[in-house]
């Protein structure tokens, strides 16, 4: 790709995201956002990620307490394991890895979807009754995916805390009021507030990053897969920039 | 009736241009061997591609003017000459969601209603709560006149309206089509002689223009 169409595809995406952004701010009362969209994006985005996101917080919550409990064994202070808890999974882990699962399922179904919609010429279909693609298809997407997000970080939290405890048996015994008690003596509000605002952010990032190369897509079928990918690789840059950079911004506040 | 006016409305490689009024008051064909201009004129109507091309005035008003004070769903429906649907959506809810739409203060019996006698009219058995995907095209193009006939547009444009039928299915959509044109005012892009006789109100001949 030359320089000047680097140039016009960023300056495509920042048209995208302003037309984007000004539809959701008045998405009260805009009624070409469906909610047959967002409830199917919900469900596709959120439940049926349930199993894979289940599957990766217990491994990932066993796995902390794992390798947590030996580093801290050694300097004698095994009982401080669930601030690795807190620290590594609630601040970040969490976050971003039920990012790279909605990137790997959601993303690219979206874009996939959207670039066979433009093939198919049913953005043309929809434009002849006078409803917009983007606020149809784009902007319910966005909102489902949020949406979907901000419910699959919470569950991600609550089963790794959950698999933690168990792992933490196979070490010592302790009751789990005892670990909960210990566990939320360390969970401050904006630990909670940062990893909500993440997952909104998260959320956003993807579904709109998966619409505008959807719907990038010009004529040919052959443009979709290599717009998928740009998706994924675009959207998992943009998910590690603003982690860091949301992370940064807090721990200079605090 | 419905007066269009079209100054250099061009098709798609910009070399065939087509400026002029188009009266409808009944049925108009635009029979055009080539097919690129008739499909240019109804994108243009409908507001996909080539508006930007040429000039469309509707009534005397230019047509953004025109849309200030009207919806463009209930002037206008395009049927589609590839029967195209919404893949995400059964076929039901692509036909109800520019119902609505059109008409957003009816009850859902109505549509269901006039659902029914539209495709028994047009001999269709199929299941509407499936993905258009799992039915022919023919069918989902048949599903397409449904879908633009329940609108009510102010016109009706047909684009290809034989595409993807077969000889059975040509005379069936024929024989509906004349049934169809004392209640709704039609636009139809042909290139085939059944639509050059008696069938048309005006002809408008794009091979000669």
């Amino acid at each position: 790709m030359n320089r000047a169409s680097q140039k016009k595809s960023v300056m495509d995406f920042f048209l995208f995201f302003i037309q984007t952004v000004s539809e959701l701010l008045k998405v009260r009362g805009n009624k070409h956002v469906s909610n047959v969209v967002v409830l199917r994006q919900i469900v596709f985005t959120g439940v049926e990620a349930l199993p894979l996101i289940s599957f990766i917080a217990l491994a990932i919550g066993g796995l902390v307490i794992m390798q947590g409990y030996e580093l801290l064994s050694n300097f004698g202070q095994g009982i401080w394991i669930h601030i690795i808890l807190v620290r590594v999974v609630v601040i970040e882990l969490s976050g971003i890895l039920t990012a790279l699962v909605v990137i790997a399922r959601s993303g690219t179904a979206i874009s996939t979807e959207l670039g066979n919609m433009v093939v198919s010429r049913e953005m043309s279909l929809l434009k002849s009754f006078g409803i917009s693609p983007l606020v149809y298809l784009g902007v319910s997407r966005i909102i489902g995916v949020v949406i979907a997000m901000v419910v699959l970080t919470l569950y991600f939290n609550i089963v790794t805390v959950l698999g933690g405890w168990l792992f933490s048996q196979l070490f010592n015994h302790l009751e789990f009021k005892a670990f909960m008690n210990d566990f939320l003596s360390v969970l401050k509000l904006s630990y909670v507030i940062m990893s909500f605002l993440k997952s909104i952010i998260f959320g956003f990032i993807i579904a709109i990053t998966a619409s505008y190369h959807g719907m990038s897509v010009q004529k040919a079928s052959t443009e979709v897969p290599q717009r998928t990918i740009k998706a994924v690789v675009s959207s998992i840059f943009a998910v590690i920039i603003t982690d860091i950079a949301i992370s940064w911004i807090f721990w200079m506040l605090q | 009736m419905i007066k269009v006016s079209l100054t250099e409305v061009c098709a798609g490689n910009g070399l065939n241009c087509f400026s002029g009024d188009i009266m409808v008051d009944g049925c108009t064909v635009l029979y055009d061997p080539s097919e690129q201009i008739s499909t240019a004129i109804l994108s243009a109507l409908i507001g996909l591609d080539g508006i930007d091309s040429g000039i469309v005035q509707i009534d005397g008003m230019p047509y953004d003017e025109y849309f200030q004070n009207h919806e463009l769903i209930s002037t206008f429906a395009l049927v589609f000459a590839e029967g195209i649907m919404l893949s995400n959506l059964t076929i039901r809810e692509n036909l109800s969601l520019p119902w609505k739409l059109r008409f957003p203060s009816e009850k859902e019996d109505k549509f269901n209603a006039e659902l029914q006698s539209l495709m028994q009219t047009l001999e269709l058995d199929c299941d509407v709560n499936q993905r258009p995907a799992f039915i022919s095209p023919a069918c989902r193009k048949l599903f397409g006149f449904i879908r633009g006939v329940m609108l009510k547009p102010r016109l009706l444009l047909i684009d290809d309206p034989f595409y993807l039928f077969n000889k059975l299915e040509r005379g069936s959509i024929f024989r509906f089509l004349n049934s169809l044109k004392p209640e709704q005012d039609m636009l139809i892009a042909s290139a085939d002689d059944e639509f050059l006789g008696d069938f048309a109100t005006h002809i408008i001949n794009l091979s000669i223009a």
